[in-house]
């Protein structure tokens, strides 16, 4: 078929649908080659000068001092301990809840809409029942002082970074959970017959079948996961401001505290390299899936 | 006959413990929502009792932290929100004024941007992809700074504008309709370009048909992400009274908390009937967006 | 998901748009019908005016008023009002020869009183209780007599008395004593008794039973003797025989030598005890009788008594007695005393009436000008008595001059100190306004109240006189403050103060006024404003007035 289409008279037909496909394709690449790609650059070339009004290259000056400026250094660790905290985490709860969900029982579809529920609550709406529980003197530290635990601030300790964590999970359950569902619904049914027919457990299949299959679902999962971690972002700020605790001051707290600033430079520069980290996860979890697809077949 | 007992009895367990963790589950997902609910039924006067310590971090003896019982169940606070605070509905309306265009816009965009992506061969189209989903991978952030450089450039800064237009060319909608639209067979674009249909006649004749329920997802999705748009607003707009209602609710006085909680009910209100609404297009087109 | 629901939800969602539509329409005419409209006035700087009044009198200082010293025969005025007069003239001359003798009466009658205490005070002498003691004294140690004596005839009687009874009762234990144990021997031996006679028939039907065995041996002997000789035969059944007799005279004596115990004895021995018992007890009983009635014991007790209780009657008498002689003695003394008292202020009376009287009349039988001056009154003529203390004379030194004093509570005179300016109203004929300066403040304890005092000296050219009322009005102006408002826009919370402030943003809506809540302290206020400290700007507009409630924040709209 393809080669047919190259010759000739489809030379021409080819053309028509790459032209047809641009023409499609327009209005989105057209906007985002002007939100995105043409202003990426711009930014790039800030990240390589200095000044505000005549900029003069500076080579990699600016990552030098960003690298030694100790609130990034900070963020930058909070950042990646947050994902490597969080991503096993929301994983592993997202996964067996869609187990519990896969199974037939009644009542589940009623329990599924209220896992997606947290995705459609605003924040903004739900924010102050947070700060009441997590306040100083708010519902969880009384909750816990009538088993005698001392009151802690959670949102100004160590702890903060928990209740962060507890948050995403809270908002994106549901989302895991509905993608890795699919997933398994996808396992055809006949490995689990012929794997019990061989007298496999439950716990067998399990790690034979259940895992191998769902890995394409569960690398995805993954991928929106490190996204939505970064969205977390409007919890902890809502939540703790623009200064939290330092167990929780992200990339995105010195990213927004240096948009701020305006130092369009910095900025830049954390974006770029923020930008380079993440290409880098997402493209080492491109490679492992791979390698799991390969394994797989 | 013991055995099957015992495995009915087995699976009996089971099934109590998966309904308790459930339940606890459910418990924990909607204790906001409930909380909320319940303390927009209550007084000023009682919810600032209540909360005291949010504002002094000094407790009332006695207090657990948390009402969720009214001493007396009172409409008052939606009325003062509804009749007292114009810049409540004001700020409504700004919420609408800047979610309804992106997702109008963004899923024009994308249906056409998607319909080219899947079903449409030309260059550069898959370089060009892996772009789309890198950017949408990335943080608002990152995305931040060329967004503002560029509004800059274009003086769009302090107009809606601002903050519609990157939302509507936001890459995400591409991604997921073309998800959808590449698990359409080929054959069927194949008959109809057979039949002489153009791509436009294509594209609305049966792509479009196919994907009203991913396109819906996507409105859903897109509806519920910009109506809680904090950051945004706060960085393009200028003037206060642009901002939407998120940004009011994330700032609104603690003195006002009893109004707070109204508003964050009324606020929460339309994304609810949303995804009541749209529920099914919602749970299949995150579905969707998770097949390659 | 089924179609009513969704019916309902897009029911519900179109409702909630044109609700939140319609009211965003209306809403700046809703919120105007709304607001509350407020009253405003600006904060200024300024001073708070006070003015008190109070009501005083004209004063004249440094006059000299010449008293009566007591009631003098005057002979001659020689001074007449508007005279001049120098230190030590004589202003008039009195007749002393009348209160001379009434001078000598009085010593005289001093004299009498002064014997009269004397008397009294001989008379007094103080009650004198040795004898009563003494024979009081003496009834005790009688009572204390009869006392001993008493316990002595009880302490013999009880004691003998109760001997006998001892003895008795004793005996009487023993006998009973006596005839348990007998009982307990007659039960014993009646034991035995049975025992014997058991084992004497048992041993009586055993023998029985060997001799019956032994017949039987015989019988048998007698009927098996085929496998016997005859003669071995005869030898066996006489041996049987000899001891089957044997037996038989065995059982014999033995049924003879027994002889069963005899219990009789034992039971007699019994009777005779319960007689012993009963015997002892009646005269236990008797004893006691005898001793109950035995009249010569009683009456040697009854003796002893009754001479105690008269001992003791005679004690009580004696003591009464003696509180009796004191009482009365006690009323006589008082009495003495009473009447020396009353004598000693008699006298002191007297002599100082005597004094007064000798003062009173001046030296020479002249008064004098204590100072130089004008005479301002002549209050006697030539040949008039005078009263006591009747003014004389007054005399205006030559450096008097005219004040004005009032009295103020604390309370007003708190802000009033020397230097302030007041305006005095002088009521006479016609009306005299001066304005002058508090130039004393004092403490008068006896009003409990400030007195103040305005020299008006320098208005000496009008015609003054002592005692006009004055009508005082003090000028009190406060300090220059920065913030004066109304006194009525200021409210009370929770013990703090605080007023409203007209403050303009940028709302929703426009250009629109809101109020903030500020809280002050108050300074000082007078009648309509207030001096009040707090964040506000002289500038500011206060809220003086409101339609309705206010809160913190309240958007409003101005009247």
């Amino acid at each position: 078929m393809k080669k047919q289409h190259s010759h000739g008279p489809f030379l021409k037909l080819k053309t028509k649908e790459a032209l047809a496909g641009l023409g499609f394709a327009l209005p989105s690449l057209a906007g985002f080659g002007l939100f995105f790609v043409v202003p990426f650059f711009l930014s790039l070339y800030y990240c390589f000068t200095e000044g505000i009004g005549d900029m003069r290259f500076v080579g990699l000056k600016n990552f030098q001092s960003l690298f030694q400026s100790s609130s990034f250094r900070l963020a930058l660790k909070n950042t990646l301990r947050f994902t490597v905290l969080s991503l096993p985490l929301i994983f592993i709860v997202s996964l067996s809840f869609a187990l519990i969900l896969n199974t037939k029982m009644k009542g589940l579809p009623f329990f599924r809409s209220l896992f997606i529920l947290p995705l459609v609550i605003p924040v903004a709406s739900v924010i102050l029942v947070w700060q009441i529980v997590f306040h100083d003197k708010g519902f969880l530290n009384t909750v816990l002082s009538f088993w005698g635990i001392p009151a802690i601030d959670w949102l100004n300790s160590e702890n903060a970074l928990a209740i962060l964590i507890m948050l995403y999970i809270w908002k994106n359950c549901g989302y895991n959970m509905i993608l890795l569902l699919a997933g398994l619904n996808n396992i055809p049914k006949e490995y689990y017959e012929s794997a019990r027919i061989d007298g496999a457990g439950s716990l067998l299949c399990f790690w034979k079948i259940t895992l191998p299959y769902l890995a394409p679902s569960g690398f995805f999962v993954l991928v929106i996961s490190i996204i939505n971690a970064f969205k977390v972002f409007r919890e902890s700020y809502q939540l703790a401001g623009n200064y939290p605790h330092q167990s929780i001051y992200m990339l995105q707290n010195f990213m927004n505290n240096n948009f701020h600033n305006l130092s369009l430079q910095r900025l830049s520069t954390a974006a770029l390299l923020m930008l380079i980290i993440i290409g880098l996860l997402v493209s080492f979890l491109f490679r492992i899936e791979a390698r799991m697809r390969r394994n797989l077949s | 006959m013991s055995i099957i007992i015992k495995r009915s009895l087995s699976q009996g367990i089971r099934k109590l413990f998966v309904y308790t963790v459930l339940v606890l589950a459910a418990i924990l997902l909607l204790f906001p929502i409930i909380t909320m609910l319940c303390n927009a039924m209550m007084e000023s006067r009682e919810v600032i009792e209540a909360y005291a310590f949010l504002g002094s971090g000094v407790k009332i003896e006695g207090n657990i932290g948390l009402k969720l019982i009214p001493d007396k169940v009172t409409l008052i606070q939606y009325y003062n929100v509804l009749f007292r605070k114009p810049t409540f509905l004001m700020m409504f309306w700004n919420s609408v004024i800047i979610t309804v265009p992106i997702v109008v816009g963004q899923i024009v965009v994308s249906v056409l941007g998607a319909y080219a992506f899947a079903k449409l061969k030309f260059p550069l189209r898959e370089p060009l992809f892996f772009t789309y989903i890198i950017v949408m991978l990335m943080p608002f952030q990152v995305t931040l700074v060329p967004n503002f450089i560029m509004l800059r450039q274009l003086k769009l800064l302090g107009s809606y504008a601002a903050v519609i237009l990157p939302g509507i060319f936001s890459t995400f909608g591409v991604f997921l309709l073309r998800q959808f639209m590449v698990q359409i067979p080929d054959e069927y674009c194949e008959a109809a370009k057979m039949d002489g249909a153009g791509y436009f006649f294509t594209f609305f004749k049966i792509i479009l048909p196919q994907c009203k329920g991913a396109v819906a997802s996507l409105a859903i999705l897109v509806f519920i992400d910009n109506w809680n748009i904090v950051e945004q607003p706060l960085i393009f707009l200028d003037n206060a009274s642009k901002y939407p209602l998120s940004v009011f609710l994330s700032q609104i006085n603690l003195s006002e908390l009893g109004v707070a909680f109204a508003c964050g009910v009324l606020f929460m209100l339309p994304a609810l009937l949303v995804f009541l609404y749209g529920e099914n297009y919602l749970v299949e087109g995150i579905q969707h967006s998770g097949l390659k | 998901m089924t179609g009513s629901k969704k019916s309902i939800i897009k029911h519900t969602a179109i409702v909630f748009l044109l609700t939140t539509l319609l009211l965003t329409f209306f809403s700046r005419t809703i919120n105007q019908y709304l607001l509350p409209e407020v009253e405003v006035r600006l904060a200024s700087r300024g001073t708070l005016q006070n003015e008190t009044k109070a009501s005083g009198e004209v004063k004249i200082l440094h006059t000299k008023k010449i008293y009566s010293p007591g009631s003098l025969d005057i002979k001659e005025v020689h001074v007449k009002k508007g005279d001049t007069v120098s230190s030590g003239a004589i202003l008039l001359t009195v007749d002393t020869s009348q209160a001379k003798l009434e001078i000598k009466s009085m010593e005289l009658e001093l004299l009498r009183l002064r014997n009269d205490l004397k008397d009294y005070e001989e008379s007094l002498k103080p009650f004198d209780a040795v004898p009563y003691e003494n024979e009081i004294a003496l009834a005790q140690k009688t009572v204390e007599r009869e006392k001993q004596n008493l316990d002595i005839i009880r302490a013999i009687y009880s004691k003998d008395v109760q001997d006998h009874i001892d003895a008795a009762s004793e005996r009487v234990k023993q006998a009973k004593k006596d005839l348990i144990d007998k009982e307990k021997l007659l039960e014993e031996k009646k034991k035995e008794a049975e025992n014997e006679k058991e084992v004497y028939e048992r041993t009586v039907k055993e023998m029985k039973l060997a001799i019956a065995i032994k017949d039987m041996e015989i019988g048998q002997v007698l009927e098996n003797h085929s496998n016997l000789s005859y003669d071995d035969q005869l030898i066996l059944l006489n041996r049987l025989e000899l001891e089957y007799q044997q037996l038989k005279n065995q059982l014999e004596i033995y049924k003879l030598n027994y002889t069963p115990i005899d219990i009789t004895f034992y039971e007699e021995a019994i009777t005779i005890a319960k007689e012993t018992l009963a015997q002892e007890e009646e005269n236990l009983k008797q004893v006691i009788e005898s001793y109950e009635q035995s009249s010569e014991n009683r009456l040697r007790l009854f003796n002893a008594q009754c001479s105690l209780e008269n001992a003791e009657v005679a004690l009580m008498e004696k003591q009464e007695q003696l509180i009796k002689k004191q009482e009365e003695s006690l009323s006589e003394q008082e009495r003495l005393a009473r009447n020396i008292s009353e004598k000693k202020a008699e006298i002191q009376f007297k002599s100082q009436q005597l004094d007064n009287l000798k003062k009173s009349i001046p030296k020479d039988g002249k008064i004098t000008a204590p100072c130089e001056g004008v005479i301002r009154s002549v209050g006697v003529e030539s040949g008039q008595i005078s009263n006591n203390q009747q003014v004389l004379f007054e005399i205006l030194e030559s450096d008097s001059t005219f004040s004005v004093q009032w009295l103020m509570n604390p309370a007003q005179s708190e802000h009033v100190k020397a230097g302030d300016k007041v305006s005095l109203k002088i009521k006479g004929e016609s009306d005299i306004y001066i304005d002058g300066l508090v130039d004393e403040k004092t403490f008068s304890s006896a009003h409990g109240m400030y007195l103040f005092t305005s020299d008006i000296s320098a208005q000496a050219e009008y015609p003054l006189e002592e005692g006009q009322e004055v009508e005082v009005t003090i000028q009190e102006a406060s300090k220059s403050y920065d913030l004066i408002v109304p006194t009525r826009c200021i409210s009370m919370q929770n013990g703090m103060n605080y007023i409203f402030v007209l403050r303009e943003r940028q709302g929703a809506l426009g250009h629109e006024y809101y109020v903030e809540q500020v809280n002050v302290t108050i300074i000082e206020s007078d009648v309509l404003n207030t001096a009040i400290n707090g964040y506000i700007n002289p500038e500011d507009k206060v809220v003086v007035d409101s339609s309705k409630a206010l809160f913190h924040n309240a958007q409003v709209k101005l009247r």
